[in-house]
């Protein structure tokens, strides 16, 4: 019989949330979300393009000053062959820093550090700075490779990255064995290097999973970056309205929202039982589950984006992409409810793990003598407090953005009826996403 | 950043209603918490929670059947949780708690008490077979 390990990392998990918090949850985002409806502004107000009070001159000269930025990109690229030596040299424990590396602090990371800091995958990115460094080389542009990237292509390389991830992350049964995490790594690089080979480096921008991933968090920062390039610090909801629409986006935002409800939903008992009773692998089983739900995000959000009187400049067609950076909000949420603990309890293991990347016994960096705080997980009822007030916050962010955005689609006699789609669906993602952090 | 005023009532109003169904329902959670969840699931058996000192585990394997699985169970955290493993085999429990524990076992009987620091919910499954044996909710 082949010894799998049925866990990813990580030890204990997080208590259900208790019944009245979550239902009381849920009325309030249903009552909000009709409130904003009813009560809000009748004229759009978001306009990245043009909003914001520009930063003082000497921080922004700082912000895109070379200095900066090579320091960023030596930092990124160190971090990256300080892990590639753990991960091709190192033991196959679970305790090589990789695994924490890889699962928690870069993608779990990447929300909050995005949430701060921008699109900041994009700066420490170490396949375009190994990119950069080939082209200036060779004496070639690192923006452009053999021909251009094709438009009609959009987002869909990155949600097919994104889901690779993911499905790695949650379903393959060797997801904690170094060889595949090799694999992984090795068909990314691969993916990256040649695609921006042959597209330049507006390949990252399109195909790179975790630099899309972060460029969209990153939108709901408070600074951000006007048409003319100054940047600037503004609301959140401004800035998420500059995301720039590709074919792919709901693809994206579906594997991105989709397996994170996922994630929650494959612990349960229920979904345990019923894995157990089928006679396909359970792997397979998983994957469809997997590609369920993130089919499922697709198809109601288009749905609900699509029910509406539609105006003559907006093709029906065109309204999903259009309305969907709406869900970002409703992400950041649901991973915040979903991997806070395990961000800050797994992620000090991890930062532990990284001073000892061989695994004998060595403190490379200093931080191999802490010890994990488990404060979090010892205050269950202030962990189920935050997680709520994620996901209705989240909730409330994406209704709102939602409700601007169809102010500029939508016919003026369809302005408040045509939102009523996409206001119940959001209803029904926070229910579920809160059914999620309560069922047993 | 300039808000007009439709919007700083529509806000103000949803951190309202948002800050009292919080006040309402999460503080004092914990203590009621632990009958919202449990009624939920037919299939729990519940520790004996009340008399703190007596919980126990039994685990029966016999070659790849193993009783329980996929069971929830409470437990409380800080006393021992004593878990009985009657086997016809070797093999290995392993204890998902913060941090992980193992406990070989060999044919026959084995005892092993474990002890739960944190609150959250605890997998515990025969690594051998690959079994969720229990969820146990630490609280």
């Amino acid at each position: 019989m082949i010894v799998v390990p049925m866990h990813g990392l990580g030890g204990a998990r997080d208590l259900p949330i208790p019944a009245s918090l979550a239902i009381s949850a849920a009325v309030a985002a249903l009552v909000i979300s009709f409130t904003v409806l009813i009560v809000a502004w009748r004229t759009p107000r978001y306009d990245a393009r043009t909003q914001g009070r520009p930063l003082p001159d000497g921080f922004a000269g700082f912000v895109d000053g070379a200095p900066l930025r090579w320091t960023l990109r030596l930092l990124g690229l160190a971090a990256f062959g300080y892990l590639a030596w753990a991960l091709i040299a190192g033991p196959d424990v679970v305790t090589n820093p990789v695994f924490g590396s890889f699962y928690v602090l870069l993608w779990v990371g990447i929300v909050p550090f995005s949430l701060l800091l921008g699109p900041v995958f994009r700066a420490i990115s170490p396949m375009r700075t190994i990119n950069l460094l080939l082209a200036r080389g060779t004496g070639g542009n690192p923006g452009s490779g053999i021909t251009t990237y094709p438009p009609w292509l959009g987002y869909w390389p990155a949600s097919l990255g994104l889901f690779a991830f993911v499905w790695q992350e949650l379903v393959n049964e060797t997801s904690t064995f170094l060889g595949s995490v090799r694999l992984w790594l090795a068909l990314y690089v691969g993916a990256m290097l040649v695609g921006s080979a042959i597209f330049g480096d507006t390949w990252f921008k399109r195909a790179d999973p975790f630099e899309v991933y972060s460029t969209l968090i990153g939108r709901l920062c408070p600074i951000g970056r006007r048409g003319d390039g100054r940047l600037v610090i503004r609301s959140p909801l401004a800035n998420l309205d500059g995301v720039e629409v590709a074919p792919g986006l709901v693809a994206v935002m579906a594997v991105l929202f989709g397996s994170t409800a996922f994630d929650s939903y494959k612990d349960k008992i229920s979904w345990v039982d019923f894995v157990g009773r089928q006679s396909l692998p359970p792997e397979v089983v998983n994957t469809l589950g997997l590609l369920g739900f993130c089919l499922g995000v697709a198809i109601t959000f288009s749905l609900a984006a699509m029910a509406t009187g539609v105006h003559i400049d907006y093709p029906r067609r065109s309204l999903p992409g259009l309305l969907v950076h709406s869900l970002v909000p409703i992400v950041v949420g649901y991973m915040t409810a979903h991997y806070l603990s395990y961000f800050v309890e797994q992620g000090q293991a991890t930062v532990i793990q990284l001073s000892d990347p061989m695994v004998n016994g060595a403190n490379l960096l200093g931080t191999a003598n802490w010890s994990v705080n488990y404060w979090l997980s010892g205050h269950p009822s202030f962990l189920a407090d935050a997680k709520v007030l994620a996901i209705v916050l989240g909730h409330i962010a994406a209704v709102i953005a939602a409700h601007d955005r169809c102010l500029r689609l939508l016919p003026k006699q369809h302005q408040v009826t045509g939102q009523l789609g996409m206001l119940l669906v959001m209803v029904f993602y926070t229910a579920t996403g809160l059914y999620l952090l309560f069922g047993a | 950043m300039s808000f007009s005023t439709p919007a700083a009532r529509t806000v103000a109003a949803g951190i309202l209603t948002l800050a009292t169904s919080l006040g309402v329902a999460g503080c004092g959670s914990d203590t009621s918490s632990a009958s919202d969840t449990s009624s939920t699931k037919s299939t729990s058996s519940k520790a004996p929670s009340a008399d703190a000192s007596a919980q126990k585990l039994d685990v029966a394997i016999k070659g790849e059947t193993i009783t329980p699985t996929n069971k929830r169970i409470e437990v409380n955290k800080g006393k021992p949780l004593t878990i009985t493993i009657s086997s016809d085999r070797p093999g290995e429990l392993h204890v998902h708690s913060s941090p992980e524990e193992e406990i070989p076992f060999d044919k026959g009987t084995t005892t092993k008490q474990v002890t739960f620091a944190n609150p959250g919910v605890v997998e515990v499954e025969e690594h051998v077979s690959d079994t969720l044996i229990a969820q146990l909710e630490v609280r």
